[in-house]
C-alpha cells in the first residue's frame, strides 16, 4: 500500500516539498541572524528588533506562500531513513503557522510599542521568543511520539527562561521557577508515558500505532499500561494547554511575564497544545475499528469512551474550576491568566468532539477549533495590549489601576470592554461565534458527553461574566480622580483594530470559518505502520489521501 | 423597510457619535420620532384585517408581513438568515417599542439636571442601540437572530442602569445582567438542540419521501422537503412551527434531551429564559432593583417594552412550536402566574418607595400575561397580549409620574408626599388616569386583559379543575392591587401638603404633559376600544397559534 509519488516522500529531500517547511527554516535563520547580529551591528534593542521583524516578516511570506501549496503539491511527511515520519506538512499545520506568524508579528508590535526603549537584553528576549515560536509551530507539525516530545520541549525550554527574563523581579523568577518545576514533571511524565507506548506498541512512535494497539487490547494488563502511557501523554500536552489540574504554573507565569509575553504564551502556547492533542486524537478517530452502524454499547465503551469522557471530563473541569478561581482576583493579568484556561478548557470540548464513531469526519470539531484559536487570538491580543499599555503607564496591573479608566483613556476602555465582553461570548462580538461553533460541533456528534459538554459551556459562559464584569465595572463606573493617561498611538491602533476585527468577525465569520473547514480537512490521518514480513524494516503506508 | 425602523436607530447612535454635544440630544429625539413614524406605516396592513383577515393573517400560523430575508451564515451547511417579519403578535408590540422609546428619549430632555449628568453622548447612544435591540428581537423570525438580538440589548442596558443610576446601581446593573443571561444561556443551549433535533426531524422526512417517490425521482426528492429546500436543520421560527415532520418529531417522545422528554424540557428551558424577562416569580427579584435604581426614563423602557420580550417569547416560540408541552406545563404555570399576581401585590403594598411600588405592581400585572398564556385558551392569549400592551402604556407612565415628583422632591417617600393634586392639579388628573389605569377600573386599558385573563381562567375550569381556585385567587389579585393603588393616591395625591420647605411642587411642564398625554389618551382608547385598537390586529394571529394546539 504506497501512496503516489507525490503525496509521499521518505528521506530528507531538499527538493520543492521542503519548501512546506520554509517558515521553520526562516524561524531558525533568524534566530541565528540575531546571535551574529550583537557582532556585526551591535546590541542595541531597535537594531535587533529590526533583524527580529524582518524575520518574522520573511517568514510570513513563506506561509502565505505555503498556504494551499498542499492541496497542489501533496501533503509531505518528513521521513529519515528506514524510520517512521517525523515532521508533516498539511493543510492543519499551514494554517496554524500562519496563524502563529501573524500573532508573532503582533507580539512583536507590541514590543515596539513597549519595551523597545527599554530593553537592554534584546537578543536574548528574540531568540527566545522565536525559538519558543519554532517549538509551537513543530508541535502542530507531528505524529510522531519522540518528534512531539522534542517539539514540546523546544517550545518549553525558552518559554520558562522568558517568563522569568527580567532577573531583577522577584515576582518573574517565582512564575518562572514555578513553570519550570511544573515543566520538567510533566516532561517527565509524557516521556515515562512515551516510553510505555513504545514498549507495548512493539516499537512504533506512531500514534496510529499506539491507537490501533488501544483499539486492540481491550482488556487484560497491556491494557493498563497503555492507558498509563497515554496519561503520560495527556499530562505532557495538558501541561501545555494548562489544563485543570496541570494549570498551577500558569496565574504565576503569566502575572510574573511581562505582557508580550504573557500575551504570547496565552495564545500561541495553549493553541499549539490544543492543536498537537486534535491530532492525538485524530489519530485514534482514523483508526476506529467501529463504525457507527455497529457502535454498540460495548464496543464504545471498551475502545473510544474512556478517552472521550476523559477528555471532555478535562475540558469541564478546566473551565468550570478556572472561571470560579478568577473571581477572587485582583490582578487583571493573573485574572487574565485564568480567563485562558477557562478558555482551553472550551477548546478543549472542539477536540473532544471528534472522539465518537459517530463523527468519523474531523472537519467539523477541528474547523470549529481553528475558528476559536483566530477569534481568541484577537480577544486576547487586544486585552493583553490595554492590560499592557496600562501597566507601562501606571506600573501596576491591579483592578485599581483601571480604575476610570473610560474618562483616563476612552480609546483603550472602549476597546477593552469590547474585548471582555468578547471573551465572556456574548454577542454582538466574535467571542460569541466562536463558542457557537463549538457548540454546533457537539450538537452535531449528538452524543450524550456531547449534549453534557454543551450545556457545561453554557452554564460557564455565565459564571465567567462576573469577574470579567469586574474590571469594566471598575473602568466604567468607578472614578477616584486619577490623572488621565497618554498612550502611544501604534497601540491605541492595535488594541482598536483588535476590537473592531472582534466585531467586523461577528457578522461576516463565513469566510473565517469556510477557510477554517478548509484547512481543517483532508488532514494528514496517521495509520498504523503496514510491516513487511520478511525483515524488520518497516514501510510507512500513511498520508494515503481521501478520494 | 421593517429593517429601516429596525436599524434607523443604531444610525442615528452613529450620527450621535460624531454630532457636537449640544446636538446629540437633538439628534436621539428626532431618531426616535422618525422610528416611531416610520413604524406607523406597518399599520394599514393590519388595519384591513378587521374585514378581511385570511387577506392579512393567512389561513394559518406564519403568514408575515414586510418580510425581509437574505442569508447571513451558510458555513457548515448551515442556514441562518437575517430573517425579519411582522404578524398580529410582533407589530402591536413593534409600534409599542417605538412609542416608548419616543417618549423615553423625550423623557430624558432633561439630561442636564441629572444627579449624573455626565456623557450625554454616551447615554444616548446607548439609548439608541437598545431601541435597535428591543426592535430586532420582535421583528426577529430567525431563532439564531432573535437570541443575537435579544443578548445585544444586555450590555447597553447594562451600562445606562450601571452608570447613570441611582445609589446601588452598580449591584442593580450587574444583577439584571446576570439573571438576564442566566435564562439566555438556557436558552442558547434551547438553540443547539432544537436546530439539530430539527435537521433529525428532516432528514427522517427526507428518507421517507425518497422511498415514497421511488427510486426515479429519488434525486428530485433528496433536500427538497415539504414544499422547502433544506439542508439540515432550519433556524427559522415559523419553520419550526408549520412543517409537521418538525412538529411531530420534537413532540414524539423517543426524542430526547439528555435522556429527558424532548418538548417539556425545552419548552421549560425557553419558558425559565422568557420568565425571568417577564418577570415572573421566583425570577423576579432582579426587577425591583433594576427599576428603582435606574433613571426614569430607562425604568420606563424597562417596564414598558422589556417586560414585554417575555411574553411574547411565550407566543412566540413556546407555545407554537411546542404545542404540547403546554399542556403538560399548565398547572405549574398557572400556579407561578397567580403566585406572582398574588405576591407582586403584597410586595407593592408594603413598600415606602414610590418607584418600588409601581416596580412590584409590574410583575403582579405581568403575572396575568403568565395565568393568560398558560391556560391556552382564546381569552387567556388575548388577554394576555392586551395586559401586555395595556402595561406597556399604562407602567412607563407610572415610572414618569413617579420620576416627575422625584426630580422636584428628590425624594420617594410615599410617607413624605402628601396633597399632591392642589399644587399640581394638571399632574394629578394625570396621575389619577395612569394609576387608575394600572388598577384595572373600566373604561381604562388595564380593565380589559385582566378580565380576558379571569374569564378565561374560569372557563377553563372545564377543562382543568385547578383553574376555578385559580380564577378565584387571580380575581383577588384585583382588590389588592386597588388596595395599594387606591392608598398610594391617597398618601400622595389627596389630603393635606406636607411641609417640605426645601423644594416646592411646581405644576408639571409642557414637556411633562407632552409625554403624559399621549399615554393617557392612549390608556383610555384602549379601554374604551379594545376591539378597534387591539385585538382586531392581533386576534387572526393568535387564533392561528391556538389551532396548532387544538384548543382554539
Amino acid at each position: 500500500m504506497l501512496a503516489a509519488a507525490s503525496d509521499i516522500w521518505t528521506g530528507i529531500d531538499i527538493g520543492g516539498q521542503l519548501w512546506l517547511f520554509s517558515p521553520e527554516i526562516a524561524l531558525v535563520a533568524t534566530m541565528l541572524a540575531i546571535v551574529t547580529a550583537p557582532m556585526l551591528l551591535g546590541r542595541g534593542a531597535r537594531t535587533i528588533g529590526t533583524v527580529a521583524t524582518l524575520g518574522v516578516l520573511v517568514a510570513l511570506a513563506l506561509v502565505l506562500r505555503n498556504l494551499g501549496a498542499t492541496e497542489t503539491e501533496g501533503q509531505g511527511v518528513l521521513t529519515p531513513e528506514a524510520g517512521s515520519g517525523m515532521l508533516i506538512a498539511d493543510n492543519l499545520g499551514t494554517f496554524f503557522k500562519l496563524v502563529l506568524i501573524v500573532f508573532l508579528g503582533g507580539v512583536t508590535a507590541l514590543w515596539w510599542m513597549g519595551s523597545a526603549s527599554t530593553e537592554r537584553d534584546a537578543p536574548e528576549f528574540f531568540i527566545l521568543l522565536l525559538g519558543s515560536a519554532l517549538g509551537m509551530a513543530l508541535m502542530v507539525s507531528t505524529t510522531n511520539l519522540l518528534m512531539m516530545v522534542i517539539a514540546i520541549e523546544t517550545a518549553s525550554l525558552p518559554s520558562y527562561a522568558i517568563v522569568g527574563f527580567n532577573k531583577r523581579d522577584t515576582k518573574g523568577a517565582e512564575g518562572s521557577l514555578k513553570y519550570m518545576v511544573f515543566g520538567a514533571i510533566s516532561a517527565a511524565t509524557l516521556i515515562y508515558g512515551v516510553s510505555l507506548l513504545y514498549g507495548l506498541t512493539g516499537g512504533s512512535l506512531e500514534i496510529g500505532d499506539v491507537a490501533r494497539a488501544w483499539y486492540a487490547e481491550a482488556s487484560g494488563a497491556n491494557r493498563l499500561a497503555l492507558g498509563l502511557g497515554l496519561i503520560g501523554l495527556l499530562v505532557g500536552i495538558g501541561f501545555k494547554i494548562s489544563a485543570v489540574p496541570l494549570h498551577f504554573w500558569c496565574p504565576d507565569a503569566f502575572e510574573g511575564a511581562k505582557t508580550e509575553v504573557t500575551t504570547w504564551l496565552s495564545v500561541a502556547s495553549k493553541a499549539a497544545g490544543l492543536l498537537l492533542l486534535a491530532r492525538v486524537v485524530h489519530g485514534f478517530t482514523v483508526n476506529l475499528p467501529i463504525t457507527k452502524a455497529d457502535a454498540g454499547f460495548l464496543p464504545y465503551w471498551s475502545s473510544v469512551a474512556p478517552l472521550a469522557w476523559g477528555v471532555g471530563l478535562m475540558s469541564i473541569v478546566t473551565c468550570t474550576w478556572a472561571n470560579f478561581a478568577a473571581y477572587r482576583q485582583s490582578n487583571v493579568k493573573r485574572m487574565l491568566a485564568y480567563s485562558s484556561i477557562a478558555h482551553a478548557g472550551y477548546m478543549l470540548m472542539a477536540a473532544a468532539v471528534f472522539l465518537s464513531p459517530s463523527a468519523p469526519d474531523a472537519t467539523a470539531g477541528m474547523s470549529a477549533l481553528l475558528t476559536y484559536i483566530v477569534i481568541y487570538m484577537f480577544m486576547n491580543l487586544g486585552a493583553f495590549g490595554v492590560v499592557a499599555m496600562v501597566g507601562w503607564r501606571t506600573g501596576s496591573e491591579e483592578m485599581s489601576a483601571f480604575t476610570g479608566l473610560i474618562r483616563r483613556a476612552p480609546l483603550l476602555a472602549v476597546p477593552m470592554i469590547v474585548c471582555l465582553v468578547s471573551l465572556v461570548g456574548l454577542p454582538p462580538f466574535a467571542g460569541f461565534i466562536g463558542k457557537w461553533w463549538v457548540l454546533v460541533a457537539l450538537g452535531r456528534q449528538g452524543t450524550l458527553l456531547s449534549w453534557v459538554l454543551i450545556t457545561a459551556a453554557a452554564l460557564n459562559t455565565l459564571f465567567s461574566l462576573y469577574y470579567y464584569m469586574r474590571v469594566v465595572v471598575q473602568m466604567t463606573l468607578r472614578d477616584d480622580g486619577r490623572p488621565a493617561l497618554s498612550i502611544p498611538v501604534g497601540g491605541v491602533a492595535l488594541v482598536n483594530l483588535c476590537a473592531v476585527i472582534l466585531c467586523v468577525l461577528f457578522v461576516f465569520v463565513d469566510p473565517v470559518k469556510r477557510a477554517s473547514e478548509r484547512y481543517a480537512s483532508g488532514l494528514f490521518e496517521p495509520r498504523p505502520t503496514v510491516r513487511v514480513s520478511s525483515g524488520d524494516a518497516t514501510v510507512p503506508a500513511f498520508a494515503e489521501r481521501a478520494p | 423597510m421593517l429593517s429601516w425602523t429596525i436599524f434607523l436607530p443604531a444610525i442615528g447612535a452613529g450620527l450621535c457619535l460624531f454630532a457636537p454635544k449640544g446636538q446629540v440630544k437633538r439628534i436621539a429625539l428626532a431618531t426616535t420620532l422618525a422610528t416611531f413614524v416610520l413604524s406607523l406605516f406597518l399599520l394599514p396592513t393590519f388595519l384591513g384585517g378587521v374585514e378581511n383577515p385570511e387577506a392579512t393573517f393567512g389561513t394559518r400560523y406564519g403568514t408575515m408581513h414586510f418580510v425581509e430575508r437574505a442569508t447571513w451564515i451558510t458555513a457548515e451547511s448551515f442556514t441562518i438568515e437575517y430573517f425579519v417579519g411582522v404578524d398580529g403578535l410582533s407589530f402591536p408590540l413593534l409600534i409599542l417599542t417605538t412609542l416608548v422609546s419616543f417618549l423615553a428619549c423625550w423623557a430624558s430632555w432633561n439630561f442636564e439636571h441629572w444627579k449624573i449628568n455626565k456623557g450625554i453622548r454616551t447615554y444616548f447612544i446607548l439609548f439608541l442601540l437598545l431601541e435597535t435591540g428591543m426592535l430586532g428581537v420582535f421583528a426577529a423570525l430567525d431563532f439564531f437572530l432573535f437570541y443575537v438580538f435579544w443578548e445585544v440589548m444586555l450590555l447597553p442596558m447594562y451600562f445606562l442602569i450601571g452608570v447613570w443610576g441611582g445609589p446601588r446601581k452598580e449591584y442593580a446593573a450587574i444583577k439584571f445582567f446576570l439573571f438576564t443571561l442566566a435564562g439566555s444561556v438556557l436558552m442558547l443551549v434551547a438553540l443547539v438542540a432544537m436546530y439539530f433535533q430539527s435537521a433529525a426531524a428532516i432528514g427522517a422526512a427526507m428518507t421517507q419521501e425518497t422511498l415514497r417517490s421511488g427510486a426515479q425521482s429519488a434525486g428530485i426528492a433528496s433536500g427538497y422537503v415539504l414544499g422547502k429546500f433544506l439542508t439540515g436543520g432550519t433556524f427559522d421560527l415559523i419553520e419550526m412551527a408549520t412543517n409537521d415532520a418538525i412538529v411531530q418529531h420534537f413532540a414524539s417522545a423517543g426524542t430526547t434531551f439528555l435522556g429527558i422528554k424532548f418538548a417539556p424540557i425545552m419548552f421549560i428551558f425557553l419558558f425559565i429564559g422568557f420568565a425571568i424577562k417577564l418577570p415572573s416569580f421566583p425570577f423576579h427579584t432582579w426587577l425591583p432593583d433594576a427599576h428603582v435604581e435606574a433613571p426614569t426614563p430607562i425604568s420606563m423602557i424597562l417596564a414598558g417594552v422589556l417586560l414585554k420580550m417575555g411574553g411574547y417569547g411565550f407566543l412566540r416560540l413556546c407555545y407554537p412550536i411546542f404545542p404540547t408541552a403546554g399542556e403538560f406545563w399548565a398547572f405549574t404555570l398557572a400556579t407561578v402566574g397567580v403566585i406572582s399576581i398574588l405576591y407582586g401585590a403584597l410586595c407593592a403594598m408594603a413598600q415606602t418607595d414610590f418607584k418600588k411600588l409601581v416596580a412590584y405592581s409590574s410583575v403582579s400585572h405581568m403575572g396575568y400575561v403568565l395565568l393568560g398564556v398558560a391556560i391556552m385558551s382564546a381569552e387567556g392569549f388575548q388577554g394576555a397580549m392586551f395586559q401586555m400592551l395595556a402595561h406597556g402604556i399604562s407602567s412607563p407612565m407610572c415610572f414618569f409620574l413617579v420620576g416627575v415628583v422625584y426630580d422636584r422632591a428628590h425624594h420617594r417617600d410615599l410617607n413624605r408626599f402628601g396633597g399632591l393634586w392642589l399644587t399640581m392639579p394638571k399632574y394629578g388628573t394625570m396621575a389619577t388616569i395612569g394609576f387608575f389605569a394600572s388598577l384595572g377600573l373600566p373604561g381604562l386599558c388595564g380593565f380589559i386583559g385582566e378580565a380576558w385573563v379571569l374569564i378565561g381562567t374560569f372557563r377553563a375550569g372545564a377543562r382543568w379543575d385547578w383553574a376555578y381556585p385559580m380564577a378565584v385567587l387571580a380575581a383577588a389579585g384585583v382588590i389588592l392591587t386597588a388596595g395599594y393603588i387606591l392608598w398610594t393616591i391617597k398618601r400622595v395625591y389627596l389630603g393635606h401638603p406636607h411641609e417640605d420647605p426645601d423644594h416646592d411642587m411646581p405644576e408639571a411642564t409642557a414637556r411633562e404633559m407632552g409625554i403624559l398625554a399621549p399615554f393617557a389618551v392612549l390608556c383610555i382608547v384602549m379601554g374604551v376600544f379594545p376591539s378597534q385598537t387591539v385585538f382586531n390586529y392581533c386576534n387572526g394571529t393568535l387564533n392561528h397559534i391556538l389551532a396548532m394546539m387544538g384548543t382554539g
